[in-house]
C-alpha cells in the first residue's frame, strides 16, 4: 500500500494541494541544483555543468519542465477522456509528479561525479591511457549514476499516473497518448532549454 | 454478519431473478419472475459510493472529503459507475 502510494499519490492528492505541493518541490529542486550546479535541461535528463549561472534560470527552467508536459497532456486528455478534465488536475499532478528530482538535484554535490566525468573525456577524448580514477570515485559515480536512473523511472512512472487519474483514460489509450505526449514534451522541453542556455551566453 | 445478496448465477453465471417474495408479518408470500432492481445489481461498494454521493447532495468535492480520495479519483469512480449502469441499461433493452 505504501507503496503504492510512493508511485501513486494521485488517488488522494490532486488539484490545488498537488499543484502547491509541486510547486515547492520544483522551488527546492531549483535552488538545491543551483548550489549544486545540477541541471534539468529537458523533461528528464538530470546533468552536472559546472558554471556558474544566476538563480533565476534554475527556476525557469523547472517552471519549462512542468509546463510543457502540463500544457501538452492537458492537449491530450481533452482529446482523449470521455468525460470532463480539470486544468488544475493535470497541471497539479504533473507538478506534483516532479518530486523525486528534489533527490536529483543533489547529485551534483558529489565531487566523484565530476572527477568520473574528467576521467571519461581525458580517455574517451584526448586518448590520455595514464588518466587514472580512485576506486572510492569509481563506485561512487556508478551509485549515483544507478539512483539517477531510478529516480528516472520513479518520475515517469508518476507522470503517467498523474495523466492517467487526471484525465480518466485506461489501457491501451491512456498508454499510447502518455508515449506520444511524453515524447513531443520531450523534444519541445529539450529544444526551450537550449535556447535559454544560449540566451545565457 | 450482513448475507450478501446473490446476482449471478453460481452455476451458469447467468443474472438470477426473484421467484417470490415474503411478508413476515402477514406470512405472505408471492412467487413470480420479477427482475432485480438495477441498484441491486451493482457491487455492495458501487452502492454505498451512491448512497455515499447522494448524502453528499451530489458534491464530488464534497465526497473526496468524505472518501479521503482525491477529485479526479473520484469522478472517475463515477464515470465507471455511469458506464456500468449504461452498459446494464443496453444489456436489458437487448434481452427484452
Amino acid at each position: 500500500m505504501k507503496m503504492n502510494k510512493i508511485f501513486n499519490p494521485f488517488h488522494e492528492i490532486a488539484g490545488s494541494k498537488a499543484l502547491f505541493l509541486g510547486l515547492l518541490a520544483m522551488l527546492a529542486t531549483g535552488l538545491i541544483g543551483y548550489f549544486s550546479h545540477t541541471h534539468f535541461p529537458d523533461i528528464i535528463s538530470i546533468k552536472y555543468i559546472p558554471v556558474s549561472l544566476p538563480l533565476w534560470y534554475y527556476f525557469i527552467q523547472q517552471l519549462v519542465i512542468w509546463l510543457i508536459p502540463s500544457v501538452i497532456f492537458y492537449l491530450l486528455a481533452l482529446l482523449g477522456a470521455s468525460s470532463s478534465v480539470r486544468i488544475i488536475d493535470v497541471f497539479g499532478t504533473q507538478a506534483l509528479a516532479r518530486y523525486p528530482y528534489v533527490l536529483a538535484s543533489i547529485t551534483g554535490f558529489s565531487g566523484s561525479m565530476k572527477r568520473f566525468g574528467e576521467y571519461i573525456i581525458e580517455v574517451a577524448m584526448e586518448q590520455n591511457q595514464e588518466a587514472s580514477i580512485s576506486s572510492f570515485d569509481l563506485i561512487m559515480s556508478i551509485l549515483i549514476i544507478v539512483a539517477s536512473l531510478l529516480l528516472v523511472v520513479w518520475m515517469v512512472g508518476l507522470m503517467y499516473n498523474a495523466f492517467r487519474i487526471s484525465a480518466n483514460l485506461k489501457g491501451a489509450r491512456a498508454v499510447g497518448l502518455f508515449i506520444a505526449g511524453f515524447a513531443v514534451s520531450f523534444l519541445v522541453s529539450l529544444f526551450t532549454g537550449i535556447q535559454l542556455y544560449n540566451f545565457l551566453q | 454478519m450482513e448475507k450478501i445478496l446473490p446476482i449471478t448465477c453460481p452455476g451458469c453465471r447467468s443474472e438470477m431473478q426473484v421467484k417470490s417474495l415474503y411478508c413476515q408479518a402477514c406470512d405472505t408470500t408471492i412467487t413470480g419472475s420479477f427482475s432485480l432492481p438495477l441498484f441491486l445489481k451493482l457491487e455492495p461498494k458501487e452502492q454505498d459510493f451512491i448512497m455515499k454521493f447522494v448524502q453528499n447532495s451530489g458534491s464530488l468535492k464534497q465526497m473526496s472529503k468524505t472518501l479521503k480520495l482525491s477529485y479526479p479519483t473520484v469522478r472517475n469512480m463515477l464515470d465507471d459507475l455511469i458506464e456500468k449502469i449504461n452498459q446494464f441499461k443496453k444489456e436489458s433493452h437487448e434481452n427484452e
